[in-house]
């Protein structure tokens, strides 16, 4: 199995989004795309074709769980992890994020230090 | 002396001697003329007409002789009338056959006789002219030839004296049988059964309504035309056996049609008179008489008799006749004393076995005998009730009525009388009498009217309360139905009448209940609820008894109005529904704005058209509720307004009988869509709170951590020191947030809790493993001993490692350096116990009763030293609690202190308190 090196992340709040960013390259050594939404994310990911995708759940106009659905449409992107990134941690949250396809939850407020390492352990679970 | 022999026809001859009618009658003329003649012109000293009767001879008249009869034995006439020709002795001395005859050798010393035979019609000798002499004599032929013609005479007067008799007996006879028939009223008839011609008498047509002369012509017809059908057929019967020989008379009774057209009894009686020569009935004769009379007086006799004897065949009672003493000793008794009293009423009679009064109760003897004795002197009869003891042991009824027979002396000589068993009208009485005593005893309490109508008697007993309810006093208001009927309002009697009519006509099944208008005496209008039934109904299905009672509900129709005007006014939706149909029967002004109909429309809707499909199981469980305990909800659903939307509805409500005894339910339906809509503002603003909050902690966080690790270059120290700083307070505040966010998810019960059955072991280990870093940072060593026996509990792990981080994070902050925090597990027959053990300063007293009270903290300056919210007891106390457990603590200042978790072994159903 190849390493993983690129990941698309779609974060509405540009704090985190910079913070993630800053994590996952610098620390972590990813190539990292960002996107504003979920709009931004259809339009731009299958130029940028990641590895693995890392979605917000809360976001304002289409939320994660229907940006999850829409990239599943396009056939590029199709088989690509996606891991959710929100505060609702519950078990049977997971469960039903699990259930929309998602290989994993990783909870916020997250450690930057080893979030790149949990996004790892997702992708290498992935099927 | 011979004695003359009797004539061979004897029998006939003084048959004839009878029929002439002289014997024993006074002497007559014409034939002492005769003999005076014959005296003289034979020269004798007797002459003599005698008769021969059957031990006498008797002289009808007589010369030269005193006796008026002499012994047939001795007579000479006995002789004479044995030959035509007439006997002459004219010496009896010398004759054999007298000489030694007592009349010959005694007075008048016979000689001479000479008889001359008498023959009355018919021939029959029945005596002689005879002459007689003391002195022998010669009878020549002259002589002979004149006695004959002087016998001829005397035979000649004789007949004549037959004709007479014979005529005098017909014109009496006739006279007679005028006078019988006009006396009885007779009618007569003959009729020539040949050719039908018929004489009939005044009477007859009399009978019938007419005169003779109207009825002319008469013929048999005129009979025929008016004898009723039906009798002319037995007549016809009657007459032929007449005519036959079978009967000696033809006698029927038959109707005959009067002139008035009514029907005449007639007895009809009649014979045969002449026959024709070859012997048919040719004349026949009879009579008529009137019996109509006579034939209703039968029949009403007859029909009496019946009714008497069907009266004393039924009558239920005992008849008596006894002795007026002590014992009332019986004369007489009839059967029925039997049943009355189980003896036979020979034992009573003459007090043969025991005496009447043994039977009567010994408590009504006394009054029996002061209530008869007091009627005596009153000469009145009496009537007493008194009980029997009958032999079964069981007490019957009596009711007696008896009357004195009194002697000539004016004493009395018995009691005659009559006695009836009443115990069952006694007993239907004392019920009724009881049951209405009963009624009016629980009426009166309730301020309830009472009322029994006897329609066959027309009467109606209105109890003391019915009428009070109106201002009457008892005698105030008599007891008719005509009396309530006076005061009720008009305008509602029709309505009673037809509900009364119903229930007869349904044979009570409708059910007579109404709710009526009276006027009071004072003026006022008084509602009266007035329910009632038919109790008695006779063979026929008509209506005997009913009873009701009458319930004041003046007041209840005033709160009625309230309860009307509460129920429109209510905010709150309150629906009424027949529980068979669900249809709405009711609905007021807030569940009709709701639900967007108008009452109308509404009213023709069931609420199962309101419930959307899906909420049917839960529907039909709450109908099980309410067919089970009466009433149902709390429970939500949603309703369908009349525009298509949904609303959520809280719904409760009880199940209620309306007057006729109609099931229907009571609904609170309130209207919840604002409750909802607050509900969901909550939800989402604890939602919001919770990515609103940790999203810049997110990014400070984040920051924080790549500056700390020199992802974007170093630092100098104090800004490394700074930047430290700003991480743990970071820490805190993120853990504070949850805290926060945690504490108002259980209050609110939002708190989600995911159950599995795990080992206790596996529990104790993670926790431990999970909170080992932390207690190293403190230098505090952690130990564990797991239970001795494993065991299931069922928990949600990561709220339970929630509730073991707080209770282990507390020990290790509070113990000293170097200290050991004990973990311990253990497990009994229903719970497990996990005890936090730590070498702290313990709890001081006064913080005791508030340790899971939120944001206590023993110590405020502690908290900054040692760190936390105030909230982790607070919480793992929700949380411990919500697993259905229960947690608690032992501590003694200066000691350390032991925190104690409790659970329930997996499959055991308790809360612990």
């Amino acid at each position: 199995m190849s390493e993983l090196t690129r990941v698309l992340y779609v974060e509405d709040e540009p704090d985190i989004r910079e913070v993630a960013k800053l994590a996952l390259e610098a620390v972590g050594g990813l190539t990292v795309h960002v996107c504003e939404g979920g709009q931004q994310a259809l339009e731009q990911a299958e130029a940028f074709a990641p590895e693995m995708i890392l979605l917000d759940v809360m976001m304002p106009g289409m939320d994660g769980p229907s940006t999850l659905k829409a990239l599943r449409e396009l056939p590029a992107l199709a088989g690509v992890p996606v891991a959710f990134m929100t505060a609702k941690v519950q078990p049977h949250e997971i469960e039903h994020f699990k259930s929309l396809g998602a290989v994993g939850v990783i909870p916020k407020p997250f450690d930057p230090m080893t979030l790149a390492d949990t996004v790892r352990s997702l992708w290498s679970g992935a099927p | 002396m011979q004695k003359p022999p009797v004539p061979e026809d004897e029998a006939q001859r003084l048959a004839a001697l009878e029929q002439t009618g002289l014997l024993d009658t006074p002497p007559e003329q014409r034939f002492d003329r005769i003999t005076r003649v014959a005296q003289s012109l034979f020269g004798v000293e007797i002459v003599l007409v005698s008769l021969v009767a059957e031990s006498i001879q008797w002289f009808k008249s007589r010369q030269g002789l005193d006796a008026c009869e002499t012994g047939r034995d001795i007579s000479f006439c006995g002789h004479a009338i044995l030959g035509d020709s007439t006997l002459v002795v004219e010496d009896a001395s010398q004759d054999p056959r007298f000489s030694d005859n007592p009349l010959v050798t005694g007075a008048p010393f016979i000689r001479f006789y000479a008889g001359a035979p008498l023959r009355a019609p018919g021939g029959y000798r029945i005596g002689t002219l005879c002459l007689i002499d003391s002195a022998p004599r010669q009878f020549g032929t002259a002589e002979l030839a004149l006695l004959r013609d002087l016998a001829d005479l005397v035979e000649q007067e004789v007949a004549s004296q037959d004709v007479s008799r014979q005529l005098a007996r017909a014109e009496l006879a006739e006279r007679r049988l005028a006078s019988v028939i006009k006396g009885t009223h007779i009618g007569t008839w003959e009729w020539n059964v040949q050719t039908g011609e018929a004489i009939f008498n005044e009477r007859w047509a009399e009978i019938i309504g007419y005169t003779l002369s109207e009825l002319e012509p008469i013929t048999i017809e005129t009979w025929l035309s008016r004898a009723h059908p039906d009798d002319l057929k037995v007549s016809g019967e009657a007459l032929e056996e007449h005519f036959q020989g079978k009967a000696d008379y033809y006698d029927v009774v038959c109707r005959m049609k009067h002139r008035d057209g009514h029907w005449v009894w007639v007895h009809d009686r009649g014979q045969v008179l002449s026959w024709t020569e070859d012997g048919k009935p040719r004349w026949m004769a009879g009579t008529h008489a009137d019996v109509t009379a006579e034939v209703a007086a039968r029949d009403a006799l007859k029909t009496r008799e019946q009714q008497y004897r069907s009266l004393v065949d039924n009558i239920p009672g005992v008849t008596y006749r006894c002795l007026l003493d002590e014992h009332w000793t019986m004369l007489y008794m009839s059967d029925k004393v039997d049943p009355l009293s189980g003896y036979p009423p020979s034992d009573f009679i003459n007090n043969a076995v025991r005496s009447y009064q043994s039977v009567i109760h010994p408590e009504d003897r006394a009054h029996c005998d002061q209530e008869v004795n007091r009627a005596l002197a009153a000469g009145k009869p009496w009537q007493i009730e008194y009980r029997v003891m009958h032999r079964d042991g069981t007490v019957r009824w009596a009711e007696e009525r008896g009357s004195p027979v009194w002697g000539d002396a004016g004493n009395v000589l018995y009691l005659d009388g009559f006695i009836l068993d009443i115990t069952e009208q006694k007993q239907a009485a004392d019920l009724v009498s009881y049951q209405r005593a009963l009624y009016e005893t629980i009426l009166e309490g309730s301020l309830a009217g009472y009322w029994d109508w006897s329609l066959a008697e027309g009467t109606e007993y209105l109890s003391p309360t019915f009428k009070r309810m109106f201002g009457y006093g008892d005698e105030e208001m008599e007891n008719s139905p005509e009396a309530w009927q006076k005061i009720v309002f008009s305008e509602d009697l029709p309505r009673i009448l037809a509900n009364f009519d119903a229930h007869v006509n349904s044979r009570g099944r409708e059910p007579f209940d109404q709710e009526v208008r009276y006027h009071h005496r004072n003026g006022a209008t008084v509602w009266v609820r007035c329910t009632g039934r038919v109790i008695e109904w006779d063979g026929e299905g008509r209506p005997v008894r009913m009873v009701g009672s009458h319930v004041d509900i003046t007041q209840s129709k005033s709160d009625q109005k309230l309860l009307q005007g509460l129920f429109e006014l209510s905010p709150i939706g309150i629906g009424l529904n027949d529980f068979a149909t669900g249809a709405f029967v009711d609905a007021n002004a807030a569940l009709l704005a709701s639900a967007g109909y108008t009452k109308e429309e509404f009213l023709k809707l069931s609420y199962w058209q309101l419930t959307p499909a899906e909420y049917e199981p839960q529907e039909l469980i709450q109908l099980e509720s309410l067919k089970a305990t009466g009433r149902y909800g709390p429970f939500e659903k949603e309703y369908i307004r009349k525009d298509g939307s949904r609303y959520p509805v809280l719904l409760n409500g009880m199940l209620v009988q309306d007057n006729a005894g109609r099931q229907l339910i009571w609904s609170i339906i309130q209207d919840i869509s604002e409750r909802k809509r607050v509900e969901r503002l909550q939800n989402e603003f604890i939602s919001t709170v919770s990515h609103e909050l940790r999203t810049p902690l997110t990014a400070i966080r984040g920051s924080l951590g790549l500056l700390q690790s020199g992802a974007t270059g170093g630092l100098p120290e104090t800004a490394d020191n700074m930047v430290a700083l700003a991480a743990k307070n970071c820490e805190r505040l993120s853990l504070l947030i949850n805290d926060l966010l945690d504490m108002e998810k259980l209050l609110a019960g939002k708190m989600q809790f995911d159950f599995e059955e795990v080992p206790l072991s596996m529990l104790l280990s993670a926790a431990v493993a999970e909170t080992e870093h932390y207690a190293t940072q403190y230098g505090v060593k952690l130990v564990l001993e797991q239970p001795a026996q494993d065991a299931q509990v069922r928990v949600d792990k990561a709220r339970f490692q929630q509730v073991m981080a707080n209770l282990i994070s507390n020990a290790v902050k509070f113990s000293p350096p170097d200290g050991v925090v004990r973990i311990a597990g253990s497990s009994g027959a229903r719970r497990v116990c996990v005890a936090v053990q730590d070498q702290g300063p313990g709890i001081p007293d006064v913080f005791r009763g508030r340790i899971f009270q939120k944001f206590a903290q023993a110590d405020a300056s502690d908290s900054k030293s040692k760190g936390g919210t105030g909230l982790g007891l607070a919480i793992t106390k929700e949380l411990v609690e919500q697993m259905a457990g229960r947690v608690d603590f032992e501590s003694q200042p200066g000691q350390g202190t032991t925190f104690f978790v409790w659970l329930p072994l997996a499959g055991i159903q308790e809360v612990m308190q």
